[in-house]
C-alpha cells in the first residue's frame, strides 16, 4: 500500500522520542515466568497465582505463548503519577497490513508493526472524548467519542457550557491518507454518543459504507442536538434511548457521511411498545440481575453470513443484516447468569456464537476465587437457521486478586483450521486463548498475565483487547501499553496448527467487522487436521502411523502428476476409513477423517 | 522528525477552581498552527521536542460540582446502606432480602470508588455522621463504630479501606435532608420500628425516593455547565445513572406485589 511509505519514512527519525520514554520509566516484564510444564490451569498450581505487583515492573506468567514486545503508551498519552487517570486509558485496536492503530481515551497512536519485536510509533493523534474506540477502512479511520467533555476541535479542555455547539459526542472520521497531516473530515453526532461503533460493508454497494454506533450513556437534550430527548420513559415516542444509530458513509465523499436512521430494534411490534426486550431486574432465586435493553454495547458484523450479533445490555441480538441499512433483529436471548451483555464474537461457520458478560461495568474484581464462574464469563450458544441455543460458558480459570479488576472483555478468533479458537482480554486477568469447537466444553489452551497494578488499590488496568492478526497476538494495555506475542507449539495446539493459521492475511482487519476465513490449499493445512486427529485418537494408532508416513512421502514428492495421484489415493483410503466408522464397523472419529482427506484433495485440486 | 498531530484549543484550561497542586507545566511555546484542508475541524502539528516535555499530570479538568457531588453522593450511599441493613430483621420476604443485599454491596463498592476519586485528587472525604436509628442496637454501650460492620458483609475488600463509616452519635449527625432523597431522622424511626408488610411497603416507598435522589443529583451534575465531563466522573454518574434506575423499575414491580 502505497500510504505506508508516509510512516516508515518517518520511522528512524522518530525512534528518538519514545526512547526517551523507554529510559526514564519503563522496563517491559522483567521478570517472566515460564510456565511449569505439569499444572492445572485454575488449578492451585497456575502460575498467574501470586504474580508480584507493579505498574511497568510487575511480574509475569505466560503459557504457550511469547512474549515478543512490549511498548508503553507515548508521551502525551498517560499520567506519570498514576496509572489509574481514566483520561489515558488505552482502549480498542485495529488493523492494516503492517500497521496497529490503538485507541485511547486521549485520541489514537499507530505503530509500525512490521517487526513485532520492535513496534515503532508512527503517529499520535490527540482528541479527547473517550472511549476513543478506533476501526480503519482504506485512508479512513473512525472513532468513538461518548463523554460530555468531547469537542468538535477535539480539545481536551472540556465544553463549559451545559447545551453547545462545540461539544462532539459520536463518530469522528480521520483522513490518514498523510500520516503527518490527519485530518478530521466528518464528526456525526448522535443523542447518546458512541461508545462502540462497528464498520458494516455492503457487499453489493462497495461504494457505500454503513457504521453502527452504540451509544449506552446519557442522552443530551433536544436544544444541543436536534431530534434528541434526555426521557427514559419508553411510552414517549421521541426518546433517545430504546434503539441503535446506522450511519452512512460515502467513501468517495466521507465528508457527507451522515446519520440516517436510529432504528427501534428492541421493539415489540405485537404489543406496541419500543422498549420490547429484557425489562432489567433477576431471573429468580439465585440468578444474576440483568440490566434492561435499551442499548447495545456492541455489534459484531459478520456480512458474508449476512448477520451480526448484538451485546444489547439485557439481551443477546441476531440481526439479519443483509441489507445493512435496516439491521433486522430476527432472534434474541437472555442468560440468567448474564448481569450486562457486552460483546460477541462468531466462530468462522456461523454456526456458534460468543457473547461476554461485562457484570461490574469492567472496573470491578470479578474474577476472585468466590465468583461463581458462569458469572462475568462467556456464554455460548449455537446457531441453526438463525435461532440461538445455548450450549456453554467459559470464563478465565485463574483466579486474580481483589485489586485487579477482572471479567470478560474483547477477543477474536484465531484462525487455525478445523478448530474454533479465540483469543481473549480478561482486564488485570490477562490474555486467555481458548478452544470452543465443542461449545459445551470450552478449554484453555495458552495465557499471558501480569501481576497487578498494585496490591495497595484497584486501579483500572488490563487488557482491554487481545486480537489475533495475521500471525500475531495484539494487546492493548489500559494502563501499561501495547504488547505483541506468538502462540508456540504445545499438547493443545501444534506447530503445524499455527503454520496453518498463520497463512491467513488480511490486508485490513477490524474485529467488531468479521471476516471470513478461507485456507488457502497448502499442505500445512492437512498436516494440521492430521494433528487434530491424532490428538482426539480419531483412527487406531497404526493407522496413523501409516498415514504419517504416507503424508511424510507425499509432502517431499516434487508438484505433478504422481504426487496428484498419491494424495488421492491417501484421500481415497481415508474415505474408506471414514464409511467403517459411519457403520459402526470399527471406533473412530469419521468427521475429521473426512476432514482430512478433504484437505489432501483441496492440495490436489488447486495443483 | 516524529510529527504529532495535537488539537486547537487551550489545553491549560481548568475547570476545577481547587487551586491546590502543582500548576501543569504547559508546552504551549512548542504549538504552531499549520493550514490544513478542512477549516473546521483544524489539527495542530507538534513539532520535535515538544513530544517529550511532561505530560501535565496535576491538571485534572474537574469542576467544583464534580466534587460537591462525589461528596454528596457519599452521604446519600451512606444512608441507603443504613435502610438496606434493616431489612433481615423485619421481613422474610426473600426478595426484599435479595434487594437489600445487592444494594448493600453495590453502594458499598460505590462509596469506595467515590473516596478513592476524592482522596486521588486531594479533595476532601467527607466524614459520614448519619442518623442512624440501629445504632444502638449492635454495639454494647454507646461505642458505634460500624467499621466491623463494613468489613463483615464485604468479606473480600481489605488492605487500605477508607470507606466512611457511619456513626450512632446523633448529637453529631449533619442534617442532608436538603439533598435530594434523603430521608428525614423522623422517616427512619419510622422505617425502623416498623415490621412485616407494614415494613416492606416503607422500605420500597422511601428507598425508591431514595433512589430518585441520586438520579436527580446526576441530573443536575450533568446539566451544570463545565461538570461531569471528566472521565472517571462520567463514568461513574453514568454508572450510578443506569444502576439505581434498574433498581427503581425492580421495586416498583416489589411495591405493586405488596399492595
Amino acid at each position: 500500500m502505497t500510504r505506508l511509505a508516509t510512516p516508515r519514512a518517518h520511522l528512524r527519525r522518530g525512534l528518538a522520542v519514545p526512547a526517551l520514554a523507554l529510559a526514564a520509566t519503563l522496563v517491559a516484564s522483567p521478570c517472566a515466568l515460564d510456565a511449569q510444564t505439569s499444572f492445572t490451569p485454575g488449578g492451585a498450581d497456575d502460575p498467574r497465582i501470586g504474580l508480584g505487583a507493579g505498574w511497568m515492573d510487575a511480574e509475569a506468567a505466560s503459557w504457550n505463548m511469547e512474549h515478543l514486545s512490549f511498548t508503553p503508551r507515548p508521551e502525551g498519552f498517560y499520567n506519570p503519577e498514576t496509572p489509574g487517570d481514566g483520561r489515558f486509558s488505552n482502549t480498542d485496536l485495529a488493523f492494516q497490513d503492517g500497521l496497529a492503530y490503538v485507541g485511547n481515551y486521549h485520541g489514537f497512536n499507530v505503530y509500525d508493526i512490521t517487526d513485532p519485536r520492535n513496534p515503532i510509533l508512527v503517529a499520535s493523534v490527540e482528541c479527547a472524548g473517550g472511549q476513543g474506540d478506533v476501526s480503519v477502512y482504506g485512508n479512513l479511520v473512525f472513532m468513538s467519542a461518548q463523554e460530555t467533555r468531547g469537542r468538535l476541535d477535539c480539545g481536551d479542555q472540556g465544553v463549559e457550557e451545559a447545551v453547545s455547539a462545540e461539544r462532539f459526542r459520536g463518530v469522528r472520521i480521520f483522513d490518514m491518507s498523510d500520516f503527518s497531516n490527519p485530518v478530521q473530515v466528518a464528526a456525526v453526532q448522535t443523542c447518546r454518543g458512541s461508545h462502540t461503533h462497528t464498520l458494516v460493508e455492503d457487499l453489493n454497494d462497495p461504494e457505500t459504507l454503513y457504521v453502527y454506533n452504540s451509544g449506552t450513556s446519557v442522552a443530551r437534550s433536544g436544544e444541543e442536538m436536534e431530534g434528541c430527548a434526555n426521557v427514559r420513559d419508553p411510552d414517549d415516542p421521541t426518546t433517545s434511548y430504546w434503539s441503535i444509530d446506522v450511519i452512512r458513509v460515502p467513501l468517495a465523499a466521507p465528508e457527507r457521511a451522515e446519520l440516517i436512521d436510529s432504528p427501534r430494534v428492541f421493539a415489540d411490534l405485537e404489543e406496541g411498545t419500543i422498549a420490547g426486550l429484557w425489562t432489567g431486574g433477576d431471573h429468580g432465586e439465585g440468578t444474576q440481575t440483568t440490566r434492561d435493553t435499551n442499548q447495545c454495547h456492541d455489534i459484531t458484523a459478520y456480512p458474508e453470513i449476512g448477520l451480526a450479533a448484538g451485546a444489547c445490555s439485557g439481551n443477546g441480538i441476531l440481526f439479519d443484516i443483509s441489507n445493512p441499512a435496516v439491521p433486522r433483529r430476527i432472534h434474541e436471548v437472555v442468560d440468567p447468569n448474564f448481569a450486562y451483555w457486552h460483546s460477541a464474537t462468531f466462530n468462522n461457520d456461523g454456526t456458534t456464537v460468543i457473547f461476554t458478560d461485562e457484570w461490574g461495568g469492567g472496573g470491578q474484581p470479578r474474577c476472585l476465587a468466590t465468583d461463581l464462574p458462569e458469572w462475568g464469563a462467556n456464554t455460548l450458544f449455537t446457531i441453526e437457521g438463525g435461532r440461538m441455543r445455548h450450549a456453554g460458558y467459559y470464563k478465565l480459570p485463574a483466579p486474580q486478586t481483589d485489586t485487579e479488576n477482572c471479567v470478560a472483555h474483547n477477543g477474536s478468533l484465531v484462525p487455525v483450521p478445523g478448530r474454533d479458537i479465540k483469543v481473549q482480554a480478561w482486564y488485570q486477568g490477562g490474555v486467555s486463548v481458548f478452544d470452543f469447537t465443542d461449545p459445551s466444553n470450552s478449554y484453555e489452551i495458552a495465557f499471558f498475565d501480569r501481576g497487578p497494578l498494585s496490591t495497595e488499590q484497584l486501579f483500572t488496568g488490563g487488557y482491554w483487547s487481545t486480537y489475533w492478526h495475521n500471525g500475531f497476538i495484539y494487546g492493548s494495555e489500559i494502563s501499561r501499553g501495547f504488547d505483541v506475542f506468538e502462540l508456540t507449539p504445545s499438547e493443545h495446539l501444534s506447530a503445524n496448527e499455527i503454520a496453518a493459521a498463520n497463512l491467513i492475511h488480511f490486508d485490513e482487519f477490524n474485529p467488531q467487522h468479521q471476516p471470513r476465513v478461507i485456507w488457502p490449499p497448502e499442505f500445512v493445512v492437512a498436516r494440521a487436521y492430521f494433528d487434530q486427529l491424532e490428538r482426539h485418537q480419531g483412527l487406531p494408532a497404526s493407522r496413523l502411523g501409516e498415514i504419517a508416513r504416507e503424508m511424510d512421502r507425499i509432502d517431499a514428492m516434487a508438484n505433478g502428476a504422481g504426487k496428484r495421484a498419491a494424495l488421492g489415493e491417501l484421500a481415497t483410503s481415508l474415505w474408506a476409513d471414514a464409511r467403517r466408522i459411519s457403520t459402526g464397523e470399527v471406533t473412530g472419529d469419521d468427521v475429521r477423517v473426512r476432514r482430512l482427506a478433504g484437505g489432501l484433495l483441496d492440495v490436489a485440486t488447486a495443483m | 522528525m516524529l510529527t504529532v498531530p495535537r488539537c486547537l484549543g487551550t489545553r491549560g484550561h481548568r475547570l476545577s477552581r481547587r487551586a491546590a497542586g502543582p500548576a501543569p507545566a504547559r508546552s504551549g511555546s512548542h504549538l504552531i498552527l499549520l493550514p490544513v484542508a478542512a477549516a473546521t475541524f483544524l489539527l495542530l502539528l507538534l513539532l520535535p521536542g515538544a513530544a517529550s516535555a511532561q505530560f501535565p499530570a496535576t491538571g485534572a479538568p474537574y469542576h467544583e460540582a464534580d466534587v460537591r457531588f462525589m461528596q454528596d453522593m457519599i452521604h446519600h450511599h451512606a444512608q441507603a446502606l443504613i435502610m438496606a441493613r434493616m431489612v433481615d430483621d423485619r421481613t422474610d420476604r426473600r426478595e426484599l432480602r435479595l434487594l437489600a443485599r445487592r444494594i448493600d454491596r453495590s453502594q458499598d463498592d460505590e462509596i469506595r470508588i467515590m473516596t478513592r476519586w476524592l482522596e486521588d485528587r486531594g479533595e476532601e472525604v467527607p466524614e459520614v455522621r448519619l442518623y442512624d436509628p440501629l445504632a444502638g442496637e449492635h454495639g454494647n454501650h454507646g461505642h458505634h463504630d460500624h467499621d466491623d460492620h463494613a468489613g463483615h458483609h464485604d468479606h473480600h475488600h481489605h488492605g487500605h479501606h477508607h470507606a466512611p463509616t457511619h456513626h450512632g452519635d446523633e448529637h453529631a449527625h449533619h442534617d442532608h435532608s436538603d439533598m435530594a432523597g434523603m430521608l428525614s431522622d423522623e422517616e427512619l424511626d419510622r422505617l425502623a420500628a416498623s415490621h412485616g408488610a407494614e415494613f416492606e411497603r416503607l422500605f420500597l416507598q422511601f428507598m425508591i425516593f431514595h433512589h430518585e435522589g441520586a438520579l436527580i443529583m446526576v441530573e443536575e451534575l450533568f446539566a451544570t455547565p463545565g461538570a461531569g465531563q471528566e472521565s472517571d466522573i462520567f463514568q461513574f454518574a453514568s454508572h450510578v445513572d443506569s444502576d439505581q434506575r434498574m433498581e427503581i423499575v425492580r421495586m416498583l414491580r416489589l411495591l405493586r406485589e405488596t399492595n
